[in-house]
């Protein structure tokens, strides 16, 4: 088990915070803009300009969750419009598509622009793959209707009168969309607007479309026969995951969709005419054109949708953690993030003690049922108090010796350590610093005895939540349950429990200044002031007040849990909004 | 092979009668050695040591005249050179008080400062006695150093929880003292840690401080109730619980003698053989006929 894996600190933040934070880092539009575009793009043969909007309000939240030890799942609400000037149905020359995307980003971490480390989510192993449309509505799905739509729009743009050479002159044929060329003359029979409908014959799908028409022939004997009729025509339609196509010139070859001329004018010659007269309208059938247009199925929009966003996230990144140093010039260790899912915790770790980024794992969640909770490794508790003991007693631990000399007597202190120990350990509770070591004591005429000795070192911690300048820890090293008043025991606690002191008051300094807190100014005697032990300032947005508890020491190192509060930094037009203080005409 | 712990087997010596008796200091120094070894035949016994040395002696089979036991008592609670300083003190104040002080009698203080030296009491509810640091000045120079660097920006340190008052040899006897009121009335009993607010006001008091401090600064001498727990192995809530055990290297215990380099050997030489020259020039110069 390891509360700080091969780094010497660790911040260890619930899911929950992490979600403040980012629903606050993702209101700055200047970090994370919520227009993007507009873009164009080709849609068969078509330019599509397209916009896109993400949200993040009550009714479509956006949201983030733990995937695995390196990556975290966004789910961010979009509107995708897209519009094609150009569609072959007007109505779908602007469509509002709505989802929910969901997509991978990595725990990172790089250097600022001012040389700052950052530990951040980035997104450049991104792809296709690995995002999700869940929810997607609005994708207008083509049929009839929308075909019909399509040939009235190509309509204007076709002749709607064609000639031909008559027994007796020239014969006239006029096709009519209902009132749409009102130069028809005569005018259009008041049902006369094109209709279409899809038929399916021997597995395929055709267009079935009804042109009205009239026609005009001068047939040479008699008055000239004069009709309103229709032709009824059949097109195939193919579909692509991606497009509709109607072929309006090329006639299928079912015997049962064949072009049909109706004329309701009888007469002797009627049946000529229409001989004479079908391969005219298939002709006039055929300036429609190649009719095409965008028809993305579900899985085909929801596929572009994937490569777009893996496209336009690839580039980005953005802040999560940032140490800062208020010291100009101190360059601070670069943080390393972990997931560690089945808790819901992030890990920030903090100046890598061994190995190199290969050697990185996921430290143990110490973190609990905490908003959020600080570590200092073992291996970093005790090289720092050794170094402390060392300075403090110069001679211990392999030197001379350290003499000290009371009223009670003389000693040479050969050696003193300071181990860590869980509670429980050797009988005791909680967990504390567990001290021993070995004098030499000098005692008049006689030999003097090596004494070895020891015991515990307990650090109470005293919180202070509801100070008006901030909450705060108070540390304050005790030793054991001594009777007060016993000289002796005066002694040992006024050798022991400052050195402790400075011990706690260095390693607290180190990982504050490391994460980037505040370091408070020295008290006096053996206690320890943590005031404001994280950076107050999270990406520039969000401001943090972390408040710490209490301490637990074990033979991992020291933990500090506590709580944390994140509120948007100053005050944006939004949180006036939404508190009803909304500049008004009338007071600005 | 330094600090070699010896351990002896000899049987317990459970009979008085064979009993190791030490009646005078001489035989005490005499028989370190055997006395030692007795009492660290039990490895669990040399604790006990600092707990009543007299009692420790008696368990080992070391039986002490009451003057011997008194003397090992008194040599194991406090230093040699706090004890002369002790006796110092007390004929000094005995010759101007003309009574044996007792400065750990909070009673004998107030009668002896306020009615026998006539020194106005004092309010000193409130005001701090200064003590001299627990970690010299100049460590803490080197201890500031694990720390963050002066030069960086911090915030103000908040209210600080009360410290465990200092011990009484702490106390700077030489500091500036505060200017205090009198008090309206004089108190009935008086403190050492009050006695210091009036160092400047007679100058016994500084002598009667000095010897209260000796008088507290000494190493407990456990009741045989307490040392019967220790001996259990049960806590007493003070300085003993903290010692696991008490060991005496042979190299201390029976000092070897040390080796003479080839260079003083060879000095050695030289100058016996310079004494032989002498001595045969000399009887030469006694045979020569006159």
């Amino acid at each position: 088990m390891s509360t700080t894996s091969n780094f010497d600190y660790c911040v260890q933040t619930s899911l929950a915070v992490t979600r403040e934070i980012f629903h606050l880092a993702f209101k700055n539009e200047v970090l994370f803009p919520h227009n993007v575009g507009p873009f164009d793009r080709p849609l068969t043969g078509l330019t599509a300009h397209i916009s896109v909007v993400v949200l993040d309000d009550e009714t479509r939240p956006a949201d983030l969750t733990f995937e695995d030890d390196k990556h975290l799942r966004f789910h961010v609400p979009n509107d995708i419009t897209v519009e094609i000037p150009e569609a072959p149905d007007p109505a779908l020359s602007r469509i509002t598509l709505s989802s929910t995307a969901t997509f991978l980003g990595r725990l990172d971490t790089w250097d600022d622009d001012a040389g700052e480390p950052v530990l951040g989510v980035s997104f450049a192993d991104i792809d296709a793959a690995g995002v999700t449309v869940e929810n997607l509505t609005g994708l207008p799905t083509i049929g009839a209707d929308q075909l019909a739509n399509a040939i009235h729009a190509k309509y204007p743009s076709i002749p709607h009168s064609y000639n031909a050479p008559a027994p007796a002159g020239v014969a006239t044929l006029l096709i009519y969309d209902g009132t749409n060329d009102t130069t028809l003359v005569p005018p259009a029979p008041s049902a006369g607007s094109i209709t279409a409908t899809l038929v399916t014959v021997g597995g395929h799908e055709y267009l079935t479309v009804k042109v009205h028409i009239h026609v005009h022939v001068p047939i040479g004997v008699g008055p000239d026969y004069e009709s309103f009729g229709a032709v009824t025509f059949s097109r195939t339609v193919t579909r692509t995951v991606t497009t509709i196509t109607v072929d309006m010139t090329t006639e299928p070859s079912v015997p049962t969709l064949e072009t049909v001329v109706e004329l309701d004018t009888v007469h002797p010659a009627r049946a000529m005419v229409i001989a004479q007269l079908t391969p005219k309208a298939v002709s006039a059938v055929d300036a429609f054109g190649v009719l095409t247009a965008p028809a993305y199925t579900q899985s085909a929009a929801e596929t572009t949708i994937k490569v777009e966003i893996a496209s336009y996230l690839k580039p980005l990144r953005f802040g999560l953690f940032t140490p800062r140093s208020n010291e100009p010039g101190v360059v601070l260790t670069s943080p390393v993030g972990f997931l560690l899912v089945d808790t819901e915790t992030l890990a920030v770790l903090i100046t890598r003690r061994h190995g190199g980024p290969a050697d990185d794992v996921a430290p143990d969640d110490f973190r609990g049922a905490k908003d959020v909770a600080l570590a200092v490794g073992r291996d970093c508790v005790i090289e720092k108090s050794d170094k402390i003991i060392n300075d403090r007693f110069p001679g211990v631990n392999g030197g001379d010796g350290y003499l000290f000399d009371r009223p009670e007597g003389k000693a040479t202190l050969k050696t003193v350590h300071a181990a860590l120990e869980n509670d429980g350990g050797h009988d005791k509770n909680p967990g504390h610093l567990w001290v021993t070591g070995e004098a030499e004591v000098h005692i008049d005429c006689w030999p003097d005895p090596d004494v070895s000795f020891s015991g515990p070192v307990f650090i109470d911690a005293t919180e202070h939540p509801d100070d008006p300048d901030g909450c705060w820890l108070e540390l304050q090293p005790r030793a054991g349950k001594f009777d007060v008043g016993q000289s002796c025991c005066d002694v040992l606690i006024d050798l022991l429990i400052p050195v402790v002191g400075w011990i706690m008051l260095a390693i607290v300094e180190s990982l504050i200044d490391e994460i980037g807190g505040q370091i408070a100014d020295e008290t006096a005697g053996a206690v320890t002031q943590m005031l404001q032990p994280l950076p107050k300032l999270v990406i520039g947005i969000a401001e943090v007040e972390c408040c710490l508890e209490t301490i637990v020491i074990s033979d991992q190192g020291f933990i500090f849990p506590g709580s944390m509060s994140v509120r948007r930094e100053g005050r944006s037009f939004q949180d006036l909004h939404d508190a009803g203080s909304s500049p008004r005409p009338d007071s600005p | 092979m330094a600090d070699e712990k010896i351990k002896f087997s000899r049987p317990q010596v459970a009979d008085t009668s064979t009993a190791l008796k030490i009646d005078s200091h001489r035989l005490l120094l005499a028989k370190r050695s055997a006395i030692i070894d007795a009492l660290v035949e039990d490895p669990d016994r040399g604790k006990l040591l600092f707990a009543n040395a007299a009692l420790a002696f008696k368990d080992s089979g070391v039986q002490l005249s009451p003057a011997i036991s008194n003397h090992v008592l008194h040599t194991v609670r406090q230093s040699a050179a706090a004890t002369t300083r002790r006796e110092q003190l007390t004929t000094q104040l005995r010759d101007a008080l003309g009574v044996v002080p007792k400065p750990s009698d909070t009673e004998w203080l107030a009668k002896t400062l306020f009615t026998k030296l006539k020194v106005a009491p004092l309010v000193t509810r409130g005001h701090q006695r200064v003590y001299q640091p627990a970690v010299p000045v100049d460590i803490q120079a080197k201890l500031r150093t694990h720390l963050a660097p002066s030069t960086r920006p911090r915030l103000a340190a908040r209210g600080t929880a009360a410290a465990p008052t200092p011990p009484p040899w702490r106390l700077d006897l030489d500091a500036k003292l505060p200017k205090l009121n009198e008090a309206r009335s004089t108190p009935k009993a008086l403190t050492l840690e009050d006695l210091w607010f009036y160092l400047d006001s007679h100058e016994l008091v500084r002598p009667i401080l000095e010897l209260a401090i000796l008088e507290r600064s000494v190493m407990p001498t456990l009741t045989r109730e307490q040392y019967d727990a220790v001996k259990a192995g049960k806590p007493t809530g003070g300085f003993i619980d903290w010692i696991d055990s008490v060991t005496f290297p042979d190299e201390r215990l029976r000092p070897a003698r040390k080796p003479t380099s080839d260079a003083a050997a060879v000095k050695k030489a030289v100058a016996k053989k310079a004494v032989a020259k002498k001595a045969v020039a000399k009887k030469a110069v006694a045979k020569k006929p006159r």
